[in-house]
């Protein structure tokens, strides 16, 4: 079993190969040579922890992710695992939380179901849309958005 | 915690996940967002996967030549939007392929100017049976290169391969009589106005199982001569953009899938020259006329690809593609002279 400490103090026992399924994990554990040492994450909090340790439970079988080149990640956007749909159903903050500990982890499975679970938030929509969906503001000047919409004018000539 | 708390690296990774057709509104959305698409490797990517090797050779030789001769650079952004908007495959959803060829002009000279062409295919897995098969398309161009409309089947050894005469009839253009004569048909024009067909005119319609590898054998191709698109583009119409566009249909009435299994068969319409489209593929339909009494009456398909598989940009759409390169001082004739000159491709010039 690994011990691992979140950014608020809490600790979680894992087991080693759950653990592993984190690269920073695993290369901590190899660096400091004693699977009893405690393993400190400070990026992140309990909270986060425990749901990317649930992810890593579930998949801690999975085969490590080939070195892909991300040339094709388009077309297997919508290719979300079931099991990984419903773990990602959580309210944005979550989403995003997990998304920045599976990048600082190093656990690029998950960080690609993250990514890929905000690209189909994203798609079909227009950019009044996604500003709606992620509640953010519109900051471009007239001039700005006059400027980028001639430049994708064949885009929205569709 | 917010989507714009993300570090930019993080924007772009979900970026990459995106279809090229949703980037604008991606970049519309704000600053912080548009600026994440400011990155080279993510365009070079995108482009390498939608235009393969070739597509990157040739944009690269004209994007260093571009610098060289305005001491200005070409973005991979830029030359991906331009392209997208000539090609305009937003609606394949990734179905359709787009694949790049070189081929040497003559054979006998195989330093000399290449041939550039484009194929554009799909596969469906059909059951054993009688299909009809129907290209509709038009060009809006006086001249096209030559054009090959061909259907494939994946070879698992199963079927026997006789060879086979099937009538061919461009529908609402001209008809055609096919004379059968071995493995290539010479296709003999006979509309209302006995146009003279020279040599070089003749249309040619390979109806025959052939092989042209070892894991592929052609049910069905029709290759139509430069002079030929002509006859059969008849009919004219006004697209929505109101440019005059000239429609051709090719029909294959029976074409037979044969063996005891379902199959993959490969659609694709190939054009001779053009890194931009010269022809717009409005539609291509499959339907069975008979089905094998093998197959489980459970499984007879309904097959039909009658979405727009491949639409061709109008000369002003490339244009205001292009025009927004004049921003940043890249004139569209600049551009498109130069991928003529160093590709002997084709773009639309007014």
């Amino acid at each position: 079993m690994v011990k691992l400490t979140s950014s608020d103090g809490e600790s979680f026992d894992v087991e080693k190969d759950v653990a592993e399924r984190s690269i920073l994990i695993k290369n901590m554990i190899e660096d400091v040579g004693d699977d009893s040492t405690e393993i400190p994450i400070p990026n992140v909090t309990a909270n986060v922890l425990k749901k990317v340790l649930e992810w890593c439970e579930h998949h801690k079988g999975d085969p490590a992710p080939a070195n892909e080149d991300d040339t094709d990640a388009r077309k297997k956007s919508t290719d979300i695992d079931e099991w990984d749909q419903k773990f990602m159903q959580v309210d944005q903050e979550m989403l995003f939380e997990i998304i920045l500990a599976a990048n600082y982890l190093d656990i690029k499975a998950l960080l690609e179901v993250g990514c890929k679970t905000v690209a189909n938030m994203i798609k079909g929509k227009t950019p009044e849309e996604i500003r709606r969906t992620f509640n953010i503001q519109n900051d471009f000047t007239p001039e700005e958005e006059a400027q980028i919409r001639r430049e994708n004018e064949w885009a929205e000539d569709r | 915690m917010s989507v714009l708390d993300l570090p930019v690296e993080l924007l772009q990774a979900i970026a990459r996940h995106l279809p090229t057709q949703d980037l604008p509104s991606f970049a519309l959305t704000c600053a912080t967002f548009n600026r994440s698409l400011d990155c080279e490797s993510l365009w070079a990517s995108r482009f390498r996967n939608d235009y393969h090797a070739e597509g990157v050779f040739h944009a690269r030789t004209v994007m260093d030549h571009y610098s060289h001769a305005h001491r200005r650079n070409i973005t991979w952004r830029q030359m991906c939007v331009a392209l997208h908007a000539a090609w305009n495959t937003a609606c394949t959803d990734n179905t359709w392929k787009v694949e790049f060829k070189l081929h040497s002009r003559n054979p006998d000279r195989p330093r000399g100017i290449p041939a550039y062409w484009v194929r554009v295919f799909t596969t469906m897995r059909v059951p054993p049976g009688t299909y009809a098969v129907r290209w509709n398309f038009d060009s809006s161009q006086e001249y096209l290169g030559r054009v090959n409309f061909q259907v494939a089947l994946d070879d698992d050894g199963d079927i026997e391969t006789p060879d086979r005469h099937q009538d061919l009839t461009l529908s609402d253009t001209t008809a055609i009589d096919a004379d059968s004569d071995g493995g290539k048909d010479k296709i003999r024009l006979d509309d209302d106005d006995h146009t003279h067909q020279t040599p070089q005119d003749t249309l040619t319609s390979s109806t025959t199982n052939g092989r042209v590898g070892p894991d592929t054998q052609v049910l069905h191709e029709t290759a139509l001569s430069p002079a030929l698109i002509a006859e059969v583009c008849k009919r004219t119409t006004a697209d929505r953009h109101g440019t005059e566009v000239k429609m051709g249909v090719i029909d294959v009435p029976n074409m037979k899938v044969e063996g005891h299994e379902w199959r993959d068969i490969t659609i694709s319409i190939e054009m001779q020259r053009g890194l931009t489209p010269n022809m717009k593929l409005n539609a291509i339909t499959l339907h069975p006329t008979r089905q094998d009494a093998a197959i489980d009456s459970a499984f007879v398909p309904t097959i039909e690809e009658s979405a727009h598989p491949f639409v061709r940009s109008t000369e002003e759409r490339c244009r205001r593609a292009f025009d927004s390169f004049g921003n940043s001082g890249v004139s569209f004739p600049a551009v498109a002279n130069m991928l003529k000159a160093t590709t002997g491709c084709w773009m639309p010039l007014q």
